[in-house]
């Protein structure tokens, strides 16, 4: 199909802002009224917050989250022990104190929604109500039935509607970060066809050959992002940019994940020479219906679901998580309550043994439970294996197997969302929130509802943060001016800011209309890889298969075909772009992985059963030739 | 909304020369990574599905035209999965959207058949014979092919004010004890009004918004109103004033029911609608 030449002459704008937020879920969305509170308490009507997103916000992915949020409730229970079990399941990896920001500001955060409006299922009392939760010692989990995400978003978004300060860049995908170097120099994004033909031998330690950067620090100037109605590009100029671009686990072939979880600001970080730690922590969730990788919360076992093998019998007991519970008295820690990654590796060992069913599955039997507890609690998962299985969770036990669901490694960040860059110097004006982010929360492996109450912990502190440039000393270079007003900032005319833009626009632009590779095959191929290899078990030989393999798809991602090149509603082009985002940052995974020669959380090595006395983080950046470079680095402990 | 200063200029609608081809598909290829796995190797039928194309125009008057594909299918193939698969094994142009693939991000609203449906939940197995035949929803400016025009929708329900009222003091927001107390059954009073996705479905459905495309719609009054039933907000008065102060309110509404047949949430904004406007009209 042929379309006549793109759009416009000029096919850059550039929009001031006094924040840009990239991602509309519950954390960007929580960043976004944050950061406009705060201009109001300032003083600062006219300030503008960016909110940009590649959907309607409510399309976000918060929308699938389906269990609940955690946070301290009950007299019997307290911020410290929601840490120590926060703590515990992070496997060594976990940083106090971001467990700690986390703990103590968590309720406070629910208590917030509550008061916006958020649909809480309440106990007798009209308290909100909370339920049990795998890896929790306590129950401490709020919920709004099984669609807690669901209303969460939907509560965010109908508030902010409210909030004249926001604007929103609906449908607007982001394609860069733009930034200086100390020495106010740019930062050159790496782009795929700065892929050269590979020595594949990296990931199995230091060497010197990462992106020499200044150990000054960097300061964020904006993001460039690409407006589908009108097809041109759009510089947003801000002092601070609060990245909440969500996951990366749509990049597995079997995923929990929505089509967008695609790795964007993962892949924005690392092409800006800043790293991403512990990518190779990958949480496999146990349960997700069998053929389509739809969530089946773990709610349904929080309430009393069981889990049987092809023969009925509850194979968890088999495998260390016993011993056996009794029916609707489940007990924390305990079988089917037992944290995610241990639930997922015991499917995998009883696949081995022969114990599952046809098509590679288990059964989660919710049979035994009351109705007016599936009516009230589980009604999604009711409908959901009605029309996805042709199941009756009433009546028949609901088809389950492991499928990958949130990714814990990310944008490395300080407590409170600070980005880092690879000398532990913050970037000025960087802050991330949410999946995206490794604060150093969830370590190893999360607790199930510790990262949905995230997304409005880290939301708030990266959003207040950023809309107060004194908290994060700005530099000499910069300087503030209104959003409304068309100057540019003194050491950088606006033009040059716009000629940068520009070109890295240019280079994803141009990427329309090129290539012989098709991108369908590239994404199968890669979701095969990551299956195969980069799974509840890894070895040391499949990592290397899958590195190669990673390589490989690199270079023909360099030529992909972009057939359609319309600049208006794009969606082949940008289903390309995702899927370069899912590829750098699946490559960032399985360095990451090859080089943790130990099992620890959510990373299990075959070869490697032992877990090391010293823990130690994964950092991988992009080498000059875009490829991931491995570093390990000393967890810091308060 | 941006101010898009951008120049651009628009494409012009180019005629697609193998407009209206049939495209046959070599039977037993495999799903993209939205279909069904576990029958992916077993398929041994397809069914006819036909897409009516718009490229993104300026002009007044756009060229729509239909394309047809034989497209492989089990039992779980969704029209989404037919889509997603057409997409990748013969045109990558074809523009549509979609996220979760289970009911309740709301991005994949189409027209089958002439149907307000989500293409993540209609399987094809029930149009095998007749095929399949997707349109964009009706009732909204197409921007290409099945992507239509949202932001009207978005506008339409902050105009009814969709938030808590009055505003919750920021002093007390991350207390415990300043929460509201609900019961659960004053709690029940909202929850089915506040299942709505924002697929746009009714909207689509709703026969007077072919005539009337100001009326405000039956998702915004029912997104209105599950905050007026709310026991924690007091905003009821203000927002009845929106909606029946108006003459694109909740008086267009010609009580057809539509939109609560389509709603794949079962919120029933039908019901709302019409007790709104005897409640307008009686004071009851």
């Amino acid at each position: 199909m042929k379309y006549t030449a793109p759009v416009a002459d000029k096919n850059i704008r550039v929009d001031h802002a006094d924040v840009v937020i990239v991602g509309a879920g519950a954390a960007g969305m929580t960043a976004a009224m944050a950061a406009a509170d705060a201009f109001t308490q300032a003083g600062r009507k006219d300030a503008v917050v960016a909110l940009v997103s590649k959907v309607y916000p409510v399309r976000s992915h918060t929308v699938a989250a389906e269990g609940g949020a955690a946070g301290v409730m009950s007299q019997e229970d307290s911020p410290a022990q929601h840490a120590a079990d926060t703590v515990r399941a992070g496997a060594g990896l976990a940083h106090e104190d971001a467990v700690q920001f986390l703990v103590q500001n968590a309720p406070g955060e629910l208590a917030w929604l509550e008061r916006l409006g958020m649909p809480w299922s309440r106990d007798a009392d009209g308290r909100p109500a909370v339920r049990p939760f795998g890896g929790m010692s306590q129950p401490r989990t709020w919920f709004a039935a099984d669609k807690t995400g669901f209303h969460m978003m939907h509560t965010l978004f109908q508030t902010s509607l409210r909030f004249p300060g926001i604007r929103r860049y609906d449908e607007h995908t982001a394609l860069d970060l733009v930034m200086d170097e100390a020495d106010g120099s740019e930062v050159s994004p790496c782009h795929p066809s700065s892929v050269r033909t590979l020595s594949c031998d990296d990931g199995e330690g230091s060497s010197s050959d990462g992106i020499a950067d200044s150990p000054m620090g960097k300061t964020v100037r904006g993001a460039v992002v690409y407006d589908h109605s009108t097809g041109c590009a759009v510089m947003i100029e801000a002092p601070s940019v609060v990245v909440a671009t969500g996951g990366f686990a749509r990049a597995w072939g079997v995923s929990t994940n929505a089509g967008i979880c695609t790795g964007d600001g993962h892949g924005m970080a690392v092409r800006a020479g800043l790293g991403l730690r512990d990518m190779e922590m990958v949480q496999v969730h146990p349960t997700a219906l069998a053929g389509t990788g739809l969530l089946i919360t773990e709610a349904a076992r929080g309430e009393g679901g069981v889990l049987r093998d092809k023969d009925g019998r509850r194979y968890l007991a088999d495998y260390g998580l016993g011993p056996e519970t009794p029916l609707r008295s489940p007990q924390a820690r305990t079988m089917e309550l037992g944290p995610r990654d241990a639930l997922s590796q015991a499917f995998w060992k009883a696949s081995r043994d022969g114990r599952t069913a046809e098509g590679d599955v288990v059964f989660l039997d919710l049979t035994h439970l009351p109705q007016e507890v599936l009516d009230e609690r589980l009604p999604g998962i009711v409908s959901l294996a009605k029309k996805y299985a042709g199941v009756d969770a009433r009546t028949e036990p609901i088809p389950v197997r492991p499928a990958a669901h949130y990714t814990m490694g990310g944008i490395v960040t300080t407590a409170t969302g600070q980005v880092l860059d690879v000398h532990g110097t913050p970037v000025a004006g960087l802050f991330a929130a949410g999946e995206c982010a490794s604060t150093g929360v969830h370590g190893a492996n999360r607790l199930g509802s510790n990262s949905l109450v995230e997304t409005l912990v880290s939301g708030r502190a990266c959003g207040e943060a950023a809309a107060d440039p004194s908290r994060w000393g700005a530099g000499p270079n910069f300087s503030r001016h209104s959003a409304g007003s068309a100057g540019a900032s003194q050491n950088l005319p606006a033009t040059t800011l716009e000629a940068r833009a520009a070109a890295i626009a240019k280079k994803w632009t141009d990427m329309r209309g090129q290539g012989t590779e098709s991108p369908a095959e590239i994404r199968d191929e890669l979701g095969q890889i990551l299956d195969r290899h980069v799974g509840i078990y890894r070895d040391a030989e499949g990592l290397q298969a899958a590195a190669q393999a990673l390589e490989a798809l690199a270079l023909r991602y360099a030529n992909v075909h972009v057939k359609d090149i319309s600049p208006l509603w794009n969606t082949n082009w940008t289903g390309v772009l995702e899927l370069g985002n899912m590829l750098d940052s699946a490559r960032c995974v399985v360095a990451a992985a090859r080089a943790r020669q130990e099992s620890r959380g959510a990373h299990q090595r075959v070869d490697f059963p032992g877990t090391d006395p010293t823990p130690r983080h994964t950092i991988v950046t992009h080498d000059l030739a875009c490829r991931p470079h491995m570093t390990l680095q000393e967890v810091p402990h308060a | 909304m941006p101010d898009h200063s951008c120049d651009a200029r628009l494409v012009e609608p180019v005629s697609n020369a193998n407009g209206g081809a049939v495209l046959s598909v070599t039977k037993g290829q495999n799903h993209g990574d939205t279909a069904p796995r576990s029958e992916a190797a077993t398929v041994d039928a397809t069914v006819r599905v036909t897409v009516l194309r718009q490229e993104p125009t300026t002009e007044a008057s756009p060229q729509p035209r239909e394309e047809s594909w034989d497209v492989p299918f089990t039992e779980t193939t969704t029209v989404l999965d037919a889509l997603t698969w057409i997409k990748d094994h013969a045109d990558p142009s074809l523009t549509f959207r979609w996220s979760c693939r289970s009911a309740v991000c709301g991005s994949c609203g189409v027209m089958v058949n002439g149907q307000a449906r989500l293409g993540c939940e209609t399987f094809v197995s029930g149009y095998a014979t007749s095929g399949v035949r997707v349109t964009p929803m009706d009732h909204a400016e197409v921007q290409r092919d099945l992507a239509v025009d949202h932001s009207g929708f978005v506008e339409k329900m902050a105009s009814l004010k969709p938030w808590m009222m009055p505003e919750p003091h920021q002093d007390v927001l991350a207390e415990l004890a300043s929460m509201h107390t609900q019961s659960p059954s004053q709690a029940a009073e909202y929850a089915h009004l506040s299942q709505c996705i924002g697929c746009g479905l009714c909207l689509a459905a709703c026969p007077v918004l072919a005539e009337v495309s100001e009326f405000v719609g039956p998702a915004a009054i029912a997104t209105a109103q599950r905050w007026d039933k709310d026991s924690r907000d007091s905003g009821a008065e203000q927002r009845f004033e929106l909606m029946v102060d108006n003459e694109f309110g909740i008086w267009p509404c010609t009580q057809e029911m539509h939109c609560t047949r389509v709603c794949p949430q079962g919120v029933d904004p039908a019901a709302t609608i019409i007790a709104l406007q005897r409640n307008a009209l009686t004071g009851m």
